[in-house]
């Protein structure tokens, strides 16, 4: 490319950014409109802090995914990681620190308990995947097993629940009038951003997502970082399984059953590439705010139950298409 | 820095994959200032070689002397301490970031961090890039594009930008002129003179033997993972370096590369 | 199709279900000799996944411990290819009778037909077998799940007087004991309660959290006018409880919006008992457990114990409704 195109290349950048940028929010906006259109009620504001808290339990595990995704990594077992870690946060809740009669201390206990356990099959995910060469598809597959196999065990089969009104607060609380939720959720979403985005370690999860040769080239420890990341994605996975607990006032042995899937679809539908290296995590919440929008429609407008299943993969494949035209008509996919 | 007696010293390297011995106690020198041409067919052990002494490879055994200094070169990171950069065949460039987050990918200048987490200075690192870009007359591409979009000629400056970066003593070019096209090879040629005159040793490995004939100073023939010849480039002729590569007199005057 | 099997249950459960207990005194009375002969049931559950089937297996143990017979217990993990090989697994280690509790109705009948040749009775529990392509199946021991529904239908009627609106929350689409359940009631609530609308219908997957997100949905949609939710299990019931508290939401005439389930579960129970959810029905798991080892017992006693019954009938185990008059 001669040196004379730089300006125009520039240009052409612009618009393929601001389409690659827009593109998930165009979608996101059509379908409001429709939505909007077909029930009177969708527009409620109760209605749409409905869906915001929703999202919240798959768009905080959806963090964590988004950052395997970019190191072109997959993590499957996170639906019973978050089932587990919310098991041992209402077990230690109500067995180890006394429920309600542990205050503070005993709640905060509970939840480190629970993030503590994701944090460590997260690693065990990451461990797995870097020094014992199995590809993560394979080894988080494995850990979706365990562990469920783990939680049930932990619950006996049986829900643990009547937790008490302290720690219902983390999924019914209000900070001014935000839902505690949605304030965990903006705050974990913003701290994502800043991280892949303005720092070094944010930077190499790219770059390693891209070429990870080059990036061990340049002496950065790849198998370190994606370690980390998968530690990441498991307490985050950790979290999500404790804000769930605390919106269900329950433990539930099934609990976040194929999650896994919506955590995916929802990075997927924000514009990450399953082959690492390109993505958003903003993107990715706009991708979990309209699987649940779908589901919210679904429901306010009262579709028959088989009807809803079709009807669910056919708006997310059609969102994907939609998306993706977007792209293309509006930069190239030059790609 | 001890400026004295040559810069590089490999003695008796041997390098074993499983029962294959890759480098059978190779030795060669490298002066300072000087370009040396590593040659050899394919398998010869010219990558072996050069990964051993970039550090990507621990040698089975052997001695490196570097700048005076007996080291082991334990990683990639700790031969860039060193002094040694290398600039790899496929260029290692990551395709989704610019080029001035190539040239400092490992090296990032931060503004301020807490623990592992460290927040970069964006702007500093393209006004340096540019500067550096500058001193080895080319052209930054436009900050923020990635070099995913970038030409051949313009991937190989951000790689070798990225070698110069440290001001290294020795730069191991790997391959460079494989996947040009014919003018910007010739372009990419004039680099071991640059970095010469800027005081730079260089080793270059190349197929196109007329190449390392035109730009080296000395050149090591390797095969079969021993030294088969080292020459005085003035010394030696593309006849003479095909014998040592393909090792049998009955193809002298068989043309090659 | 459904109307057919249902009245065959009916009957089948006047007809059998009161000799159940007489023959379990039988049984334990003529008992010792079949214990001190090492006589072993094989219990292949689809999964321990589930509350309902860790009571199933705690009240075949209870009982297997009751009459001195050994029984072993798989758990196939919802796998079908897993509940295969526990069956093969049995087979060989020579149970003397199977109850299989099976995966999928048709997937599990290659198994089923390995026992039979190898002269092993096999029992049905809780999902039935196919019988239609040749397998032998003694009975098939299970809840009534379409008389469940009823019984919900009957309590709406009589909660409501007669008319309102309910919102359905069914279960996992496709499966028996969600198309069962909504059957149930809906026959009946046409029959008992023509006045009574159902609002809205909704899967929500068998599933507390899923519940809770379809329910404070259909709360947007219809504000005000819901007099009664009725789910296909407790946790979804569990979670509209909780969608409706949050939601402050409550009937037209200002009462409490009416809750009714399905599967007495301890949450749910602890809800009627603190009077927030009017119902639920009572599977019995435990008495399904205990009553397939006593049926193995029973056959291993007398091979022709059952043999007035054809291929695969069903033998029922009770529901009842569960109000906060007669809770345990």
């Amino acid at each position: 490319m001669p040196e004379s195109d730089a300006p125009a290349l520039e240009r052409r950048r612009d618009w393929r950014e601001l389409a690659l940028g827009y593109g998930i929010y165009l979608v996101l906006a059509l379908f409001v409109l429709v939505m909007a259109l077909l029930s009177p009620n969708f527009l409620r504001p109760g209605n749409l802090l409905n869906i915001a808290v929703q999202a919240s339990t798959v768009a905080v595990i959806a963090v964590g995914a988004t950052m395997v995704i970019l190191l072109a990594e997959i993590d499957l077992s996170v639906g019973s990681v978050a089932a587990l870690s919310g098991a041992v946060t209402a077990g230690v809740l109500k067995f180890a620190v006394g429920g309600a009669a542990g205050g503070v201390v005993g709640l905060l206990v509970a939840i480190a308990a629970g993030l503590a356990v994701g944090t460590v099959l997260g690693a065990i995910n990451g461990v797995l995947t870097v020094r014992g060469g199995i590809p993560s598809f394979i080894v988080t597959l494995g850990m979706l097993s365990i562990a469920r196999g783990l939680t049930l065990l932990y619950t006996g089969g049986r829900p643990i629940f009547a937790l008490g009104p302290d720690f219902s607060v983390l999924a019914y609380g209000r900070l001014a009038t935000v839902p505690v939720p949605i304030v965990i959720l903006v705050t974990l979403y913003v701290l994502a951003a800043l991280f892949l985005h303005t720092t070094q370690l944010g930077r190499y999860i790219y770059a390693a997502g891209t070429n990870r040769r080059a990036v061990a080239l340049a002496g950065i420890n790849v198998d370190r970082l994606k370690l980390g990341v998968f530690a990441l994605a498991g307490a985050l996975a950790g979290l999500g399984g404790v804000l769930l607990t605390s919106r269900l006032d329950s433990a539930q042995p099934t609990a976040a059953a194929g999650w896994e899937l919506d955590v995916i679809a929802a990075v997927v539908l924000g514009g990450t590439s399953l082959y690492g290296g390109r993505g958003s995590v903003v993107k990715t919440l706009v991708g979990a705010i309209i699987l649940q929008l779908i589901s919210n429609g679904l429901n306010l407008l009262n579709v028959q139950a088989y009807w809803q299943q079709i009807t669910k993969g056919g708006v997310i494949l059609l969102a994907l298409l939609l998306e993706r035209s977007l792209r293309r008509a509006r930069g190239g996919e030059s790609l | 820095m001890s400026n004295q007696g040559p810069l590089l010293e490999l003695d008796g390297i041997v390098k074993r994959f499983g029962g294959v011995l890759a480098l059978d106690g190779v030795s060669l020198t490298l002066e300072r200032g000087t370009v040396l041409g590593l040659i050899g067919d394919n398998g010869a052990g010219k990558s072996t070689l050069i990964k051993v002494v970039s550090g990507a490879y621990q040698p089975d055994g052997g001695r490196i002397r570097f700048d005076g200094q007996q080291v082991r070169i334990v990683n990639p990171r700790y031969a860039k301490t060193i002094g040694i950069e290398t600039v790899y065949q496929d260029l290692a460039l990551v395709d989704t970031l610019d080029a001035a987050g190539n040239i400092f990918l490992g090296r990032e200048i931060v503004r301020y961090g807490a623990g592992p987490v460290k927040v970069l200075n964006k702007h500093a690192m393209q006004r340096s890039a540019r500067e550096l870009l500058g001193r080895l007359g080319l052209e930054l591409p436009s900050s923020g594009t990635e070099v995913g979009m970038l030409s051949g000629g313009q991937r190989q400056s951000v790689a070798i930008s990225r070698a110069l970066y440290t001001r290294p003593q020795l730069v191991i070019l790997d391959e460079p002129t494989s996947a040009l096209a014919v003018t910007e090879a010739r372009k990419v040629l004039e680099m071991p003179r640059t970095l010469v005159a800027q005081g730079v040793a260089v080793i270059l490995i190349s197929h196109t033997l007329q190449d390392v004939l035109d730009v080296t100073d000395r050149i090591v023939v390797l095969r079969k993972g021993r030294k088969v010849a080292d020459l005085d480039t003035g010394a030696t002729d593309l006849e003479e370096l095909v014998t040592y590569i393909v090792g049998s007199e009955r193809t002298r005057g068989a043309g090659y590369a | 199709m459904v109307l057919e099997r249902t009245r065959r249950w009916r009957f089948a459960s006047r007809g059998r279900a009161w000799r159940w207990p007489l023959a379990l005194v039988a049984a334990l009375v003529l008992g010792g000799a079949v214990a001190q002969s090492g006589f072993t049931v094989g219990l292949s559950l689809s999964t321990l996944n589930n509350p309902f089937f860790v009571d199933v297996r705690d009240g075949a143990q209870q009982e297997a411990q009751l009459l001195g017979i050994k029984l072993v217990v798989t758990d196939a993990q919802n796998d079908l290819n897993k509940q295969i090989s526990d069956i093969e697994d049995l087979i060989q280690q020579g149970v003397n009778v199977l109850l299989v509790n099976a995966t999928d109705s048709a997937g599990v009948v290659p198994a089923v037909k390995q026992a039979n040749a190898a002269g092993i009775p096999v029992f049905a529990i809780d999902r039935a077998i196919d019988t239609s392509s040749g397998a032998n199946v003694v009975a098939q021991i299970a809840s009534d799940n379409v008389f469940g529904g009823k019984l919900q239908a009957r309590r709406l009627a009589q909660v409501l007087g007669g008319s309102g609106n309910v919102v359905e929350l069914e279960g996992i689409p496709g499966a028996s004991a969600a198309i069962d359940r909504k059957s149930g009631f809906e026959s009946e609530l046409k029959t008992v309660a023509p006045g009574i609308t159902i609002l809205a219908d909704q899967p929500a997957g068998f599933d507390q959290a899923q519940g809770l997100d379809v329910m404070q949905n259909i709360l947007q949609a219809q504000q005000g006018k819901i007099d009664a939710v009725v789910a296909a299990n407790d946790s979804m019931a569990v979670g509209a409880l909780q969608a409706i508290q949050q939601a402050g939401a409550t009937r037209p005439n200002g009462q409490p919006i009416v809750v009714i389930g399905f599967d007495a579960i301890d949450q749910a129970l602890a809800q009627i008992r603190a009077g927030t959810m009017d119902a639920t029905v009572a599977q019995q798991p435990k008495l399904m457990g205990r009553l397939g080892v006593d049926a193995a017992y029973m056959l291993s006693l007398d091979s022709l114990i059952f043999s007035t019954l054809g291929n695969g009938q069903f033998m029922p185990v009770e529901v009842q409704l569960l109000t906060k008059d007669n809770l345990p």
